[in-house]
């Protein structure tokens, strides 16, 4: 079944379908959550309360690009969780010392043990740059260069100009550009050539 | 001009700084394309950006893709929940709508009793009241009388307020006096003598025929003028009613006391604007609006003309009969009320939680 068919079915009240939707996209979603909140549970959660928002909403669905409208709704899940983390800044940065995510990478057998690591550090690195990012720009940088999605299709999902999604990528990858050549040691040695 | 070169400079270089991501992304038009290239040539601090920008994507396109720590996969029990969610919204419409049908109909039930309960006499009064008319119609004529030069003008018409005593005797008399031979007797007088009225408005003059009224089974034939009755002409069509006589009597005898007050109005010789006015406009009201009791005048007008259509009577007896019941309708509604508004608020806080 192709996904516009998954998406008919699922539009019906078909949970099969529609989980079927959701193994094609919760890597995605988790990712993106993950990137944008760097919290493991805060990201499930948001991923978790996305699927079901979207289950919910599938009725008003009107078509168009199904990716871009359920990764709206994965990225007002992940504000909402940004927006009760700020009431509640507790254990953020522990999480970030500690990262358990790194454990947890797609694995992939070309990859040498050491590669894997080195692109762990990797991540770990970038995921602090994105920190400091307003969760604006940083939303735009990690659809645009972590998740490879178009200007469009980054309009799409935050509901932008093409004009602004331009502006907020231009702002968000010179900053991490100037906070990765800060703090170019927490690179791993093969990424590091990043002078001027 | 050093300056002003030396600003140019400065602007172009960060217009640069802001297009090098598009730039990168191949997102620029051609025009601004071709600029950010001229200052690459020119700027080496660009260059040096541009190169760092270009490994920053790299970087962040190496960026490892991480296992979600679990499956998101709804359970079935979602769906359950959804589907119970949906009905219950749909309850949640259903009780509001009921509730509030039950409210308006409270509501209703109780007002109408009311209405029974303190204004019992009313529909008896209507009914027994088909003569008045006859005076009050007598009252409104006095004064047109006098123009149409009757040859017997003011003094018969005040006289004639004792017909509301011989009840079925006073319409007739209209109608006599209009069409002269009209005998069959099921035929409303009213409406005999609104036709004739109409016709022999101009010919007002056309008076001295006095009738005896055929179908007055009752006691006195009135003599009537029949310029008089051209007045009474005006009040609105009425159909007619072979049983209105005897309900009218039936009426009549259960509900003595209004027919007392009618002679009253007669007393108040010319009220000429106070009755004429609500005859006419009198379109023939169900028996469920509330009668003033404020004016018998007013009242015994319209409430003739209501006892004429044949089915008012019928339905003011049949709510009589109703009230009876209406108690314990009451009390099934304001069950029902007290019920469902519970239940409807209860199901909305319910709602609001899920």
């Amino acid at each position: 079944m192709d996904e516009h068919a998954l998406v008919a079915a699922a539009r019906r009240g078909d949970t099969q379908a529609f989980n079927k939707l959701i193994l094609t996209y919760q890597t995605l979603a988790y990712n993106v959550a993950y990137r944008t909140l760097h919290d493991p549970e805060a990201a499930a959660d948001a991923t978790q309360q996305a699927f079901i928002s979207a289950f919910r909403a599938l009725p008003k669905f009107r078509g168009g690009s199904f990716k871009a409208w359920l990764l709206r709704i994965v990225t007002n899940a992940c504000y909402d969780q940004l927006r009760r983390a700020k009431r509640r800044p507790a254990s953020s940065l522990d999480d970030m010392l500690v990262d358990p995510d790194h454990s947890s990478l797609l694995t992939d057998d070309t990859e040498s043990p050491e590669e894997r690591a080195e692109r762990q550090d990797l991540g770990f690195a970038i995921q602090r740059g994105l920190d400091e990012l307003p969760p604006d720009q940083r939303l735009t940088v990690v659809l645009s260069d972590i998740q490879g999605f178009s200007y469009q299709e980054i309009a799409e999902v935050t509901g932008v100009s093409l004009g602004t999604v331009k502006s907020r990528l231009s702002r968000g990858r010179a900053r991490l550009r100037d906070c990765l050549q800060r703090e170019e040691e927490l690179l791993p040695r093969r990424y590091r050539p990043i002078h001027r | 001009m050093l300056d002003s070169l030396r600003g140019s400079w400065t602007t172009e270089h960060r217009r640069c700084q802001e297009d090098l991501s598009a730039f990168l992304d191949g997102q620029l038009t051609p025009r601004d394309r071709a600029r950010v290239q001229r200052h690459l040539k020119e700027c080496a601090d660009c260059r040096a950006d541009l190169d760092a920008l270009r490994h920053t994507v790299s970087l962040l396109r190496a960026v490892p893709v991480l296992k979600p720590p679990r499956s998101f996969v709804l359970p079935v029990t979602e769906v359950k929940r959804q589907r119970q969610a949906r009905r219950q919204r749909l309850a949640y419409v259903y009780l509001q709508a009921a509730t509030a049908v039950a409210t308006v109909l409270l509501v209703l039930v109780v007002s109408g009793d009311a209405v029974l309960r303190y204004a019992p006499a009313q529909p008896g009064a209507r009914l027994s009241e088909a003569p008045p008319p006859a005076t009050a119609v007598v009252l409104e004529s006095a004064p047109v009388a006098g123009d149409s030069a009757l040859p017997e003008p003011a003094p018969q018409t005040t006289q004639e307020p004792p017909a509301p005593i011989a009840a079925p005797t006073a319409q007739p008399l209209a109608a006599e006096a209009a069409t002269e031979a009209l005998p069959a007797p099921e035929q409303s007088p009213q409406a005999l003598a609104l036709e004739v009225g109409a016709e022999a408005a101009d010919a007002g003059t056309a008076t001295g025929t006095e009738i005896v009224p055929p179908q007055a089974e009752g006691t006195s034939p009135v003599k009537a003028k029949p310029s008089q009755t051209f007045v009474r002409a005006a009040p609105p069509p009425v159909s007619p009613t072979p049983q209105q006589e005897s309900t009218a009597r039936e009426a009549a005898q259960t509900a003595v006391p209004t027919t007392t007050p009618l002679p009253s109005p007669s007393n108040t010789p010319v009220p000429p604007t106070a009755t004429p006015i609500p005859s006419p406009t009198n379109t023939p009201v169900p028996p469920t609006v509330e009668p003033s009791p404020t004016s018998p005048v007013a009242q015994s007008v319209p409430a003739a003309d209501l006892a004429s259509p044949g089915p008012a009577p019928g339905l003011w007896a049949r709510l009589e009969g109703l009230r009876p019941i209406l108690p314990r309708v009451e009390a099934v509604l304001a069950l029902a009320v007290a019920l469902l508004l519970p239940a409807t608020l209860w199901l909305r806080r319910r709602q609001r939680r899920l």
